[in-house]
């Protein structure tokens, strides 16, 4: 075996143009299928480790998918707030041990500002039930205190005690300003991998402070009120954007969701996360499958020009499988000839576009985790892209057992074929 | 003297010809001797070497290679038997193009397991029996020359040298010395005659020049052995 394996090495090697840009676009199309799995890989597990803990989440009525998106993973918008009553009542609920109210729609250059209470700190759990944990300073404790992300702090440069000014509204450019009532950074927290990392934490205090003078929307003209005066004023919020709910038995959820859902005083929507997230993996299901299907037959494609290079090689290659028939290779000596080049090649695009991909996922992960809040491992391989490899592997076979059997035909046909 | 090739009643007809190719009574070649056999082209004698090579199955008769009879014996064994006994050397382009004059030379050895025992009784290792026979067929230099920068003549004896490694019993020689000129086919015939009897092989030469016939033991016309009718552009 290892002589056919060194026939075929140094046979490769001598058409090593044609094979090598057949090995170019096998590793380009292996690095994409991979690429597109490893982010499809990422996105579930981000999306799963995002919250932990949580019974159920609350929010005006709307679609459990929307209220997941925009009070977990802060992306959309809520349509409507829900009334600081309903809230109280849900956290009055006997069957219910705490509740934290979530209250947004402010930012700070683009990083979403979430006003709640201390108790989120203690409540709100990510990935397999860790709690978040400060790297430095403390929870909110004045009205204009703010706790920052771990990503927040570090892109934008921020310590302890720096001030920060929140914008109105989300976006990056062209918001009005509550530069009146400025915010000193009194915590950081330590990096989560979830959105927590891209969030500003302040107390609902906080948030009804900066909007006391602003009216649908925009501040009054002419009307200020310093931050020195607004604890005068009372800070109990109208309205939340959603709450998070932790029940004292969680056999009791679908009662305590049902009994929220048919709230008397507003529409309400109470979903369980991960009842959310799988409706969510099957509507994103679809467009995964056709990226991987699109991606697969970009490899099939690849493969096939294999296929159809080692096919073109085999006339200018008959006189050389004479010569080794004539000194004693078996027919299946030619076929396995064929089909070991074709591994080899198929082989060394799996593993170039490996590297490829690692390196590009490596380069671009910053990019990656603070555009889509997507972050990707720095690893070579996942145990879940095995599969596809194999499958890779298995059609390289084929595209190699297509001029194996050609081959083998061939040498039946040609004998020692001593005229030329 | 034992019989290094014994054909008997051989007929053989390509799928889908109209009429035999081959029919050949008898064929003996005797152990160690040197066979001319002549034959012109349409005469069958690309079938017959593949024939006695086993790289084509035999259909009707009798043909022992070294007293195995290679009827009904599978391909597997055919291509044994060839890789272990045999060694060919075509009219030209014997080599493998993308491998080293070396790596030609040891192919049988790497095909063969017993050529590899009989040419690692000579010398310790291969390549030092290759040498040996590089530097007998006046090729010292050629070694580390990739195989395509190499003359025909060159070629041819590189050729010579990878047929005789580890002492096969026969050795086949088609055409071997029609691309050489006139001088150099009978320098080649010298050394390829020198080295056959040196390993002791039966040397089947095959050739359209009868004026090389002089230097062997027999002379065999194949279109005086073969019987089935002559067709025009046989395969």
């Amino acid at each position: 075996m290892s002589h056919l394996l060194h026939i075929a090495l140094r046979s490769a090697w001598n058409r090593r143009l044609t094979l090598g840009l057949t090995l170019v676009a096998i590793t380009l199309s292996v690095a994409m299928l991979i690429g597109v799995e490893r982010l499809r890989y990422e996105a579930h597990r981000g999306f799963s480790l995002s919250v932990s803990g949580t019974d159920l989440v609350v929010g005006a009525r709307t679609s459990p998918i929307q209220l997941i998106l925009y009070a977990v993973f802060r992306i959309g918008e809520a349509t409507s707030n829900i009334d600081w009553k309903s809230f109280q009542d849900i956290a009055d609920n006997p069957l219910v041990a705490w509740a934290v109210p979530i209250s947004l729609g402010d930012s700070h250059h683009g990083f979403p500002v979430m006003g709640t209470t201390p108790a989120y700190f203690e409540h709100f759990h990510y990935s397999d039930s860790r709690r978040l944990s400060f790297i430095k300073g403390q929870p909110f404790q004045d009205i204009f205190d703010v706790v920052l992300g771990m990503e927040v702090a570090s892109q934008l440069g921020y310590t302890i005690g720096d001030r920060i000014v929140l914008s109105h509204g989300m976006g990056e450019v062209g918001l009005l300003e509550h530069d009146d009532k400025p915010f000193i950074v009194s915590g950081i927290l330590a990096p989560t991998g979830t959105p927590v990392d891209r969030t500003l934490h302040i107390s609902l205090e906080g948030i009804t402070a900066i909007h006391l003078n602003w009216v649908g929307g925009v501040p009054m003209h002419g009307f200020t009120i310093p931050g020195e005066h607004v604890r005068k004023f009372d800070l109990t919020p109208k309205d939340i954007t959603a709450a998070l709910v932790g029940l004292k038995n969680r056999a009791a959820v679908f009662r305590v969701q049902r009994q929220i859902n048919e709230h008397k005083d507003e529409p309400l929507l109470a979903v369980m996360p991960g009842v959310a997230l799988e409706q969510l993996w099957q509507v994103i299901g679809v467009a995964e499958k056709t990226l991987l299907a699109v991606t697969s037959m970009v490899v099939f494609v690849g493969l096939s020009g294999l296929a159809a290079v080692l096919l073109a090689s085999l006339n200018e290659r008959r006189r050389e499988m004479a010569i080794l028939r004539a000194i004693g290779a078996r027919r299946r000596d030619i076929f396995l000839l064929m089909v070991s080049e074709s591994l080899l090649v198929t082989l060394g695009g799996i593993v170039l576009g490996v590297i490829l991909l690692s390196a590009a996922s490596l380069l671009l992960a910053p990019w990656v985790q603070a555009n889509y809040g997507i972050s990707l491992q720095p690893a070579l391989i996942y145990v879940s892209e095995l599969k596809l490899l194999v499958g890779v592997v298995a059609v390289g076979l084929l595209a190699g057992l297509v001029p194996g059997h050609r081959a083998y035909k061939m040498s039946l046909t040609d004998g020692l074929m001593s005229r030329i | 003297m034992a019989l290094a090739i014994d054909i008997q009643n051989v007929r053989f007809r390509y799928a889908g010809a109209a009429a035999d190719c081959l029919d050949i009574p008898l064929l003996q070649v005797e152990a160690g001797v040197r066979t001319f056999l002549y034959g012109p082209s349409g005469s069958g004698k690309s079938t017959l070497l593949g024939l006695m090579g086993g790289v084509i199955q035999v259909q009707q008769g009798t043909l022992n290679i070294l007293g195995k009879n290679l009827v009904q014996m599978r391909p597997a064994i055919c291509d044994r038997m060839r890789a272990d006994h045999i060694g060919f050397i075509f009219q030209q382009f014997n080599l493998i193009p993308y491998l080293s004059v070396m790596d030609n030379i040891l192919l049988p050895c790497r095909f063969s397991l017993r050529r590899q025992q009989r040419a690692l009784a000579e010398s310790s290792t291969l390549e030092g029996v290759a040498r040996r026979l590089l530097s007998r067929l006046q090729l010292e230099k050629t070694e580390h020359i990739p195989v395509t920068k190499l003359s025909v003549g060159q070629q041819q004896r590189v050729a010579a040298a990878r047929a005789l490694i580890g002492k096969p019993e026969i050795v086949i020689a088609d055409e071997p010395t029609s691309a050489l000129d006139a001088d150099r086919q009978s320098a080649f015939l010298d050394l390829l005659l020198q080295e056959c009897t040196e390993a002791n092989a039966a040397l089947i030469f095959v050739s359209h020049n009868r004026q090389l016939a002089a230097q062997f033991h027999h002379e065999i016309s194949l279109p005086s052995i073969n019987i089935a009718v002559p067709i025009e552009n046989t395969l």
